[in-house]
């Protein structure tokens, strides 16, 4: 699997050109599947799941002209025999994981089952994750949960596709807080492995193990 | 709650104006919850009808109405929600649109995430539902129609109204849902049953029953 480890979601050129890169192939020749099950249990969910798979919000994934879309909803998985589920995910050329709480969506991605097949996907396949679809992707979030409330696990140990953490919306402007850098440091330095500080315009593509920041704003390394 | 049973969405102008009438006011001033998750219960459903379905670009109109809001109630997440969160949710909607897909997968759900217990208290609200959508507030779907197992098995679902839904009759996709096999099928049911094409709606309101066609339908009684 490939990665493409966004802050804000497909938010300006250079991040586009990465995500076409992974694929390989233009979008409009690329099947994908959305996953909206982190913002589930958000204020105000329902709009918040709808927005992301008609491709309505600000730098929308699911909005970026796909061959064609699929919802893939974690939590209705484990109803569902896997015969029906599985194929569909190892046909699809990406999968757009949308962000909200990274506890809730990692959580139902090891209760669905998705945790454990994600290894055995085919090597072209990307990994879009956007906020706390990024975030479950690292080994560990380190507290980071943009959650009060905490529904099914208070574990922030995540399924470890890459080597680093990820702290996404660096000084972020859109109201929500936005810890100063001494206390992202203090995070960093909690945490086992190395981190990046992304913001809004920043994302990390991951090709066999091979990291590249795709920047046109601001990041940071912590490294171990 | 009000009710609109159909085959297919609103397929139609009676239909379109049996739901505003239903709403009580225009569609743009009206908030909407679609509720995909029958869908996934389906071996005929994908990710892709989901998809299909919320984005409004199905063969079934329901969402891309124009409503003034929408949102996705997705009823398998609602065990693992704040039970006070999603109630609010489900309170402040208009109308509840409900996909097609598996009747007992829904039906499951409906009752496992609470949504079943909360219905009867919302008096105002619409309850679309399309296929499965509609079948799930029925007493029995009837075995033909069995296609995920529920726990217990049978082929009971909500039992809202007093009789059962045969629907896409006549569909030229679906050339086993002739009229003499919902005749047969209704057969095997101890109440009322009604076969409706896909330009057909069953409204309830207040326990009265009205049919909005511009299609064909049929009423079998025991």
């Amino acid at each position: 699997m490939k990665f493409l480890l966004t802050s804000s979601g497909i938010s300006n050129a250079s991040i586009h050109d990465a995500l076409v890169q992974l694929l390989g192939k233009p979008i409009a020749e690329s099947s994908a599947l959305c996953i909206p099950t982190g913002v589930q249990p958000f204020p105000g969910g329902p709009s918040h799941v709808y927005r992301f798979i008609s491709g309505s919000t600000q730098n929308p994934m699911c909005g970026l002209g796909w061959k064609s879309l699929g919802v893939l909803e974690l939590t209705a998985l484990p109803s569902v025999k896997r015969e029906h589920w599985v194929p569909a995910v190892e046909e699809a050329d990406a999968l757009l994981v949308w962000g909200g709480s990274p506890l809730y969506l990692c959580y139902w991605m090891r209760q669905s089952g998705l945790a454990d097949l994600l290894p055995s996907l085919r090597s072209e396949t990307v990994y879009v994750g956007t906020s706390g679809g990024a975030m479950v992707a690292t080994p560990d979030f380190g507290g980071t949960t943009y959650d009060d409330s905490e529904p099914l696990t208070a574990s922030d140990h995540a399924l470890g596709l890459v080597d680093f953490s990820v702290f996404p919306h660096l000084e972020r402007e859109d109201g929500l807080p936005n810890p100063p850098l001494a206390e992202i440091e203090r995070w960093a330095a909690g945490l086992s492995v190395p981190a990046y500080a992304i913001d809004d315009q920043t994302a990390i593509a991951v090709v066999d193990g091979d990291v590249e920041v795709v920047s046109e704003g601001k990041w940071k390394l912590f490294a171990r | 709650m009000k009710l609109l049973l159909t085959s297919a969405g609103i397929k139609n102008t009676s239909i379109l104006d049996a739901l505003v009438d239903l709403l009580g006011k225009p569609i743009a001033e009206s908030n909407a919850l679609c509720i995909p998750t029958a869908a996934y219960g389906s071996p005929y459903g994908s990710p892709q009808g989901a998809w299909r379905f919320i984005c409004g670009q199905s063969a079934q109109p329901m969402c891309e109405l124009g409503w003034s809001s929408l949102g996705v109630l997705e009823l398998t997440a609602l065990p693992s929600i704040d039970e006070e969160r999603w109630i609010g949710w489900v309170r402040e909607a208009d109308v509840l649109l409900v996909n097609g897909g598996d009747a007992l997968y829904l039906d499951h759900w409906m009752r496992q995430s609470g949504l079943a217990d909360l219905l009867p208290s919302l008096s105002e609200t619409v309850y679309v539902g399309f296929s499965a959508g509609s079948m799930v507030l029925t007493p029995r779907i009837g075995e033909e129609f069995v296609g995920w197992k529920p726990p217990g098995g049978g082929d009971t679902a909500l039992g809202m109204v007093d009789f059962s839904i045969f629907p896409h009759v006549d569909h030229p996709d679906l050339p086993e849902n002739t009229m003499a096999a919902a005749e047969r099928w209704a057969a095997g049911l101890p109440g009322p049953a009604y076969a409706i094409d896909d330009e057909t709606a069953i409204q309830v309101t207040d326990g009265v029953v009205e049919l909005v066609s511009e299609g064909h339908w049929k009423l079998f009684t025991p």
